[in-house]
């Protein structure tokens, strides 16, 4: 199996001491969806700065299609370029007043063409549904607004894996469901896209694997169903389980279904086996 | 400023091209400053106080609410040109505590003719910042080759204004709230607070916002591509010929 991007016995300790990864072992296919789960605190926006290559390893490796990243110019800029990180707030990101300037500056430091960069801008802009405010200063944006003007800032530099750190946090419902529709979208052009959320409904429904964290260590990794089928695991993180899977085991309990159906990963499915 | 800045998001002429307005306007200005004709500058007055109200349609009531401060110190200042002196021939005299001051047929002139001037150039100044949004007027700096440094000091400056007027008017309800601001004594206290936290949490949005431009490929230099406006032979046209007027009222008037 190739692997787009592998982590291997990585740690990383801040400069103040506080040890935020410790060995943590990763391997990405190429086109999954991945949910990273924990609490807060547990280092999901480390690992991820690190992924991009914001912040080096204390120690281990990270190994880009095979290739191992060591700490220079040239290879830090491909993972970057290639690791693409909407971060949590949007206001730390943004850093331009208007928005066509913001959006166009991670494909201007990639050194590309004026014709292509303004192909890209408009694209990035249209297919996360900001068009319309391209000459807008972004303070006089809305959050959400805000939030999809981050999401087309990565992706005018059209990376293999986006990463988005708690992407539906402080958006409401609507909004949710529309970003987490974006991610569908991006990963069926094939991009692998890596989110962290809280939000179990969406983890389960959503990745094709997950990855629970806790306290700077990996604690869990697998499909959907093995990680929230098992108390143990869902005991220690101090998680709960998906309604759909909840209602599901028991309807199979008390033999109101037949045995043999597939698991439900949403409300469709779920409502499709009860018919 | 931010009113400003947010008026002229709502302005007719913010999809215009910033290079004719900023041409127009500051070409306008240096017309009236070299000509300082008293006609000239009533003729400015009242093409751009139109042009604003009617092509930008900024409401009356926000143009004139904006003119009146700097009118206020205007008058002020003009006083002392009004008054001299040398009260022999004045027009008035007026005597306080034994001492005469006149107002002469020169220095009332003198006064009208700069109390225009500067009444002009504030108009042409509104015209300017009431079409022209920030990040606009940023654009036509970038094309006149100002050294990139003071641009992109601007730029972030710009835009972390506002990310410290939001954090500082968070913090002041959260005071406020919890009674901060009650006496006076309590005042000094939670702005001293207030000071302090606003501090720190510059300097780690200052870190924050760097490690986000660090992953888009941030390599020493703030680069990006601007919005291209269209130029609109209608507004040139009409711009050339503006200017040719006030060329023309310059040199046959008083
Ligand atoms: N800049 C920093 N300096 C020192 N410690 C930090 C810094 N950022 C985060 N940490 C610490 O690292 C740990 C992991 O934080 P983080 O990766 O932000 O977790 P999460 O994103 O899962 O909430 C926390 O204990 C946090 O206090
Ligand atoms: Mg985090």
């Amino acid at each position: 199996m190739d692997y787009i991007l592998e982590v291997e016995n990585l740690c990383y300790t801040y400069p103040d001491g506080t040890e935020a990864l410790k060995d943590i072992n990763l391997k990405i296919e190429k086109g999954e969806k991945i949910s990273l789960i924990g609490l807060n605190g547990s280092g999901k926006t480390t690992l991820f700065l690190n992924l991009n290559g914001v912040l080096k390893p204390s120690k281990g490796k990270i190994i880009y299609k095979g290739k191992e990243i060591k700490n220079n110019r040239k290879d830090l800029n491909m993972l970057r370029k290639n690791v693409g990180i909407v971060f949590q707030n949007p206001d730390t990101q943004l850093f331009c007043g208007n928005v066509y300037e913001e959006v166009s500056f991670g494909a201007v430091n990639l050194g590309l063409c004026d014709d292509e960069i303004r192909r890209r801008v408009d694209r990035a802009l249209i297919s996360t549904n900001i068009y319309d405010y391209k000459d807008k200063a972004v303070h006089y944006l809305s959050y959400g607004q805000k939030k999809r003007v981050s999401i087309a800032d990565i992706l005018v530099m059209e990376p293999e894996i986006i990463i988005f750190d708690e992407p539906t946090s402080s958006l409401d419902l609507y909004h949710s469901k529309q970003v987490v529709k974006l991610f569908d979208e991006f990963s069926q052009k094939g991009t692998t896209v890596i989110i962290s959320t809280h939000d179990i409904e969406i983890a389960y429904s959503w990745s094709d694997y997950i990855v629970v964290m806790k306290k700077g260590k990996v604690l869990a990794q697998g499909v959907p169903y093995d990680i929230f089928s098992k108390e143990d695991i869902l005991r220690e993180c101090m998680l709960e389980k998906p309604l759909i899977l909840e209602i599901f085991e028991n309807l199979k309990e008390k033999n109101l279904i037949k045995s043999s159906s597939s698991i439900p990963k949403n409300k469709k499915e779920l409502l499709e086996i009860l018919k | 400023m931010i009113i400003i800045d947010k008026i002229a998001y709502s302005s007719n002429l913010k999809e215009a091209n910033p290079l004719e307005k900023f041409i127009f306007s500051i070409s306008t200005l240096v017309i009236c400053l070299i000509f300082s004709k008293i006609y000239l500058s009533i003729f400015v007055i009242f093409a751009i106080s139109i042009l604003i109200t009617k092509r930008a349609k900024i409401p009356f009531k926000i143009y004139g609410g904006l003119l009146l401060i700097p009118l206020l110190f205007l008058f002020l200042s003009i006083i002392p040109l009004l008054i001299s002196f040398d009260y022999e021939g004045a027009l008035m005299v007026f005597k306080v505590i034994n001492i005469k001051f006149g107002v002469t047929k020169y220095s009332l002139n003198l006064g009208l003719k700069t109390f225009l001037k500067v009444f002009s150039c504030i108009c042409c100044l509104y015209f300017l910042t009431l079409t022209t949004p920030s990040t606009q007027i940023l654009w036509v700096l970038r094309k006149m080759m100002i050294p990139k440094i003071f641009i992109e000091f601007m730029q972030l400056i710009y835009r972390c204004i506002f990310i410290v007027l939001e954090v500082s008017s968070m913090i002041i309800v959260s005071q406020n709230s919890r009674l901060g601001y009650r006496d006076l004594k309590r005042s000094f206290n939670s702005i001293s607070k207030l000071l302090s936290s606003l501090f720190v949490m510059s300097y780690k949005k200052s870190e924050d916002m760097f490690i986000a431009l660090e992953a888009r490929c941030y390599n020493g230099e703030i680069k990006f591509i601007d919005a291209k406006y269209n130029y609109s032979i209608k507004n040139i046209l009409f711009i050339l010929f503006f200017l040719l007027i006030l060329i023309f009222i310059g040199f046959k008037f008083k």
